[in-house]
């Protein structure tokens, strides 16, 4: 299998960056589509209009004085630093993908558009990437519903990790395998946590530097 | 005081121009019989003076040891200080180490001798360790556990404000929400935050309720939030001592089995556990994976290790052996010898490497000078290349003064470059100083620097020369003996010896003394013995000396051989032969190097009337030295001392060195200009057959002066030259007769008749022996004798008074009329 369309979910933080990157890397190595997806949160572009909303800075502790033209310029600010960051990662490489701006509930955004694409790559904070069960909860949400393969780049949480030469056929084994590409060895990680829906990812492939400690879930067959 | 006597003088005897040394009278036939002298010749007030100063062990006792070059003075002090050292114990090490506290002024540590190299392997040993042992007991399982439950506790911390909050926010239907901008809290209905018109169609009382729970909401979240940077601060002060404790165990091991290595040095004890408060303080560099290529440094050169300082902190856990048993030194006492005492080569100095364009530096890159590795010991140095060289003097001065070696830049003792660098705590100093120059330096400073008699309160004074006594001409055999063992050169039979003792006193100016310039006996020994060599003969015989002294003369004698040639071709007029009024030969000795060589030099004599002036025509063109014009203006005391009691002198008189064209300074031809001027005024001619040598007082005493053999040998070559005729001679100062060293063709001409020294006393001697005539004595009227070179000079400054006298009474205008 060789995705033809990859769709990456970018919010201008710094791991999202990384997966925009991955996702260029997989769009050249297999000539996919990449498409960029930001969702703004419904709940937070209603909060930006509510009046008795209140925001407190974590920093501060403190109440702000001015809620809703913070938020609002919050959201704006990380709609452009979205689009500007995809525009310099992918602009002007061929195939063209396109940036979209969704309004609603993050995860069924990200499930529609999901059902468009091959592949889905996305970043994410979690710091045991191999423990599901503490996933954050959109990641929870996808990784339990996405119709597609999902990379998910995770942060490195310091851990040294053993590393191992892959082999076996399990379905997350086979994409794994068409991600490398033609590179068959893929260097995993903590097989034994590893079940076939989801493999823990140290390099994909030599040349692209997922982070290590990344997440490759694939939905079961 | 009465003019003396005059009497002629006789020729001197052959004898007295030359002492021979008796082959016959020497105890052996050949030096290879004699034990081979491990003593100084001739220098006991030095050797006492080396001993006294070695012995002495108060400060200032610094030994100047002045004395011409050539008498073995380098040489004989070594002998003496390596003798004295090697019974001394060795020198303390001394390292330089990190300041952990003040990391500008590095430190030092005395350590017992060779110990310095110990504790420089056994501290890389100990970073070796650490730099495997640290990163081990932080990759350990219970390390690692043991933080993430600190870091998990936080987090979950965090998590439980953040979600007690949005559980109690949940039951009232408020959002507690994450924004980039911080938490929110808005009030929804099914799981969506309520737009404004939504909210604003509830009824009032469900409005303020809602905005009641939001404000309670608010207020509790941020009391909670407020807990939050404490319960971080918490959490890293716990994350630090956990790591404090993990390092302290990974190090404590290593540096206690140090601490046992060095228990007896308080000094280095201290030093670890300041090393182990750093190490701890700073994990970092033992974690940092780049500090793995250390281990390989040790075979880099200094700049590429330098030059990746930034990454090398390690280096800081170094030590910097300044000196140790073995960094020149040996066993003993060090002896060093500065050849090149430049201020750093002598305190020290702080190297620096560039580094991006700034210049870097670390206590690794200080570099000991020789008073650190004479520290202890002693410290020989010339003091003209001490002072040559700037800051050098001052330097060792204020270190002698001190008694401790501070390393400064010439820059940082002036001020001059006050960019940051370091300051290295100065090392105690305990060194005897021993300075080698000659006289002059030694004078000069004494009389200059008020500082230097302080501290070098003990002078060895090297003597040129010795008294040539039976114990001494055994000396010099003994000592050519062990100059002929060393070098494997031929022993010298007897006859050969007695040249050489010969030739020291020729060397010395003097029948009755030595040399002591050994250097230039030892290279006339070397030289017979390859003129030996050149013969196949197994000893160095009397004929291969002289062979050696005749080459050895030959080789430099060219310039002497062109002046003789352009006398005997008449380009330089000297008259060997007839008489001359106002005209005598003096004789210059010229110096060309260390090569010397006599030669006449016309004097001429011009009187006229006048005032009474004797000008020195020399000085008046500015050739003259002033001890030459001091020789021309005792000339004028003394003729009027004798001649003008009674009336002045109005005489002019223009004295000369003729075909002279460089400087002339001395006052040996002030005797004969004196003959020249009574020649002039008493016009009488002088027998150029003879030139001459002496000084003379007011009184027409005639003294001694220098260089009287080559100055005879001089007028002798010329004379021979265009062929003896037996009314040739010279004459010199009676003074000078004990200096007679000549050479063995004049001594054999004088032998034969064929040429005649004559030692003058006086003025009248000489005048007398110059004219042919007696000089005459003053008699009971003040007249001198009639006939008498006096009486003639008498009457011609008589003469002289007169016409001035007639002149002033008649008037230069009639004078000129009838003129």
């Amino acid at each position: 299998m060789k995705p033809g369309r990859i769709l990456v979910a970018v919010d201008a933080s710094p791991l999202s960056l990384a997966a925009l990157e991955a996702a260029a890397r997989l769009g050249d190595r297999f000539g996919a589509v990449v498409d960029g997806l930001y969702v703004e949160d419904i709940n937070l572009a209603k909060l930006a209009e509510q009046p008795e909303g209140t925001l407190i800075s974590v920093l501060h502790a403190r109440r702000h004085a001015d809620p809703h033209l913070l938020i609002t310029q919050a959201l704006r600010l990380q709609v452009t630093q979205a689009r500007r960051s995809f525009e310099a990662t992918l602009g002007g490489r061929q195939p063209a993908g396109s940036f979209m701006v969704r309004r609603g509930q993050v995860v069924s955004e990200m499930l529609v558009a999901a059902a468009q694409a091959d592949l889905v790559v996305l970043g994410w904070h979690g710091a045991a990437p191999s423990d599901r069960a503490r996933l954050g909860s959109v990641a929870r949400a996808l990784a339990e519903r996405c119709p597609r393969p999902l990379l998910m780049l995770g942060r490195r949480d310091g851990e040294a990790l053993r590393l191992a030469v892959l082999a076996g056929d399990t379905p997350a084994i086979a994409i794994a395998t068409a991600l490398g590409g033609e590179a068959p060895l893929l260097r995993l990680g903590r097989l034994t946590e590893a079940g076939p829906q989801h493999l823990l990812v140290t390099s994909l492939a030599e040349g692209l530097d997922a982070t290590p400690g990344s997440l490759l879930l694939v939905p079961e067959a | 005081m009465e003019d003396l006597a005059p009497q002629e003088p006789p020729p001197l005897a052959a004898a007295a121009l030359y002492r021979r040394c008796d082959p016959a009278l020497l105890p052996f036939a050949s030096t290879a019989e004699l034990t081979p002298l491990d003593e100084p010749l001739g220098q006991e007030r030095a050797v006492a003076a080396i001993h006294f100063a070695i012995g002495m062990p108060s400060a200032g006792f610094n030994l100047f040891a002045l004395g011409p070059e050539g008498t073995g003075k380098v040489s004989l002090i070594r002998s003496y200080l390596e003798r004295a050292a090697a019974t001394q114990p060795a020198a303390d090490d001394w390292v330089y180490v990190f300041n952990f506290e003040d990391p500008h002024r590095p430190r030092t540590l005395r350590l017992p001798a060779g110990r310095g190299a110990e504790l420089r392997r056994t501290m890389e040993h100990l970073v070796d360790d650490l730099r495997l042992a640290v990163p081990a007991a932080f990759e350990a399982e219970e390390y690692r556990t043991r933080r993430q439950l600190l870091e998990e506790g936080f987090k979950e911390q965090q998590e439980n404000v953040f979600r007690t909050v949005q559980q109690r926010a949940a039951g009232r239907s408020i959002a507690l929400m994450r924004t980039p901008v911080g938490l929110a809290l808005a009030p929804t209905r099914n799981g969506e935050v309520l737009s404004p018109d939504d909210f604003k169609a509830m009824p009032e009382g469900q409005q303020a309720a809602f905005k009641a729970d939001m404000e309670e909401l608010q207020k509790e979240l941020e009391t909670r939030l407020a807990e939050l940077p404490q319960a971080a601060r918490d959490a890293r002060r716990k994350t630090r001592e956990l790591d404090r404790e993990t390092a302290l165990a990974a190090v404590r091991h290593s540096i206690d089995e140090m601490k046992r290595l060095w228990a007896d040095l308080p000094a280095v004890l201290a030093y670890l556990e300041a090393v182990q408060t750093d190490v701890v303080d700073n994990l970092g560099d033992f974690l940092d994976h780049d500090h793995g290529h250390e281990a390989e440094a040790g075979d880099e050169p200094e700049g590429l290790r330098l030059g990746r300082a930034e990454k090398r902190p390690l280096r800081r856990y170094r030590v910097n052996v300044l000196v140790s048993v073995g960094t020149g030194t040996g066993l003993g006492a060090p002896v060093i010898h500065v050849d090149h005492p430049t201020q750093p080569n002598l305190v020290g100095r702080i190297e620096h490497l560039a580094q991006q364009g700034a210049l870097i530096t670390d206590f690794n890159l200080i570099k000991p000078g020789a008073l650190h590795l004479a520290n202890g010991g002693y410290l020989v140095a010339e003091a003209r290349k001490l002072l040559l060289n700037p800051f050098a003097w001052e330097d060792l001065k204020r270190a002698l003064q001190a008694r401790e070696i501070r390393i400064e830049s010439p820059g940082q003792s002036l001020g001059l470059f006050p960019t940051v660098t370091l300051e290295p705590e100065p090392i105690p100093l305990d060194v005897k100083v021993v300075l080698i120059g000659d006289p002059m330096l030694y004078y000069l400073l004494a009389a200059h620097d008020p500082e230097f008699t302080e501290l070098f309160k003990v002078s060895a004074d090297f003597d040129w020369r010795m008294d040539r006594t039976a114990e001494h001409e055994l000396g010099l055999a003994r000592l050519v003996a062990g100059l002929g063992q060393r070098e494997g050169l031929r022993p010298l039979d007897a006859a050969a010896v007695a040249r050489l003792v010969e030739h020291a006193s020729r060397l010395a100016e003097d029948g009755d003394k030595l040399s002591t310039h050994l250097a230039s006996l030892a290279d006339l020994v070397r030289e017979a013995n390859y003129w030996a060599g050149e013969d196949t003969a197994p000893v160095v015989t009397s004929r291969h000396l002289q062979q050696a002294i005749d080459q050895h003369d030959f080789r430099q004698n060219r310039v002497r051989q062109n002046v003789l040639e352009e006398i005997t071709r008449g380009t330089l007029l000297i008259d060997t032969d007839g008489e001359a009024v106002g005209q005598v030969n003096g004789l210059v000795v010229m110096e060309l190097g260390r090569f010397s060589f006599g030669r006449p030099s016309r004097i001429t004599c011009r009187v006229n009337l006048g005032r009474g002036d004797v000008v020195d025509i020399e000085r008046e063109v500015e050739l003259g030295g002033p001890i030459h014009s001091k020789g021309v203006m005792i000339l004028s005391s003394f003729l009027s001392a004798r001649f003008a009691q009674d009336w002045p002198l109005n005489l002019s008189a223009h004295l000369v060195f003729e075909q002279s064209y460089g400087e002339v300074e001395g006052d040996s031809a002030s005797s004969a200009e004196l003959y020249c001027l009574l020649s002039a005024l008493a016009e009488l001619p002088i027998r150029q057959g003879f030139a001459v040598t002496g000084s003379v007082n007011q009184y027409g005493q005639v003294q001694a002066i220098g260089g009287v053999n080559e100055k005879i040998e001089g007028f002798f070559d010329v004379c021979r030259a265009r062929g003896l005729t037996g009314r040739q001679g010279v004459l010199i100062p009676a003074a000078n007769v004990k200096h007679l060293m000549l050479r063995h063709d004049v001594v054999e001409a004088a032998a034969q008749g064929r040429f005649s020294i004559h030692a003058v006393a006086t003025i009248d001697q000489g005048i007398a022996l110059l004219t042919g005539l007696p000089a005459g004595e003053v008699d009971g009227r003040s007249a001198y004798p009639a006939g008498s070179v006096n009486r003639r000079v008498a009457a011609r400054l008589a003469q002289f008074s007169r016409k001035t006298r007639a002149f002033h009474d008649e008037g230069p205008h009639r004078g000129h009329n009838h003129g």
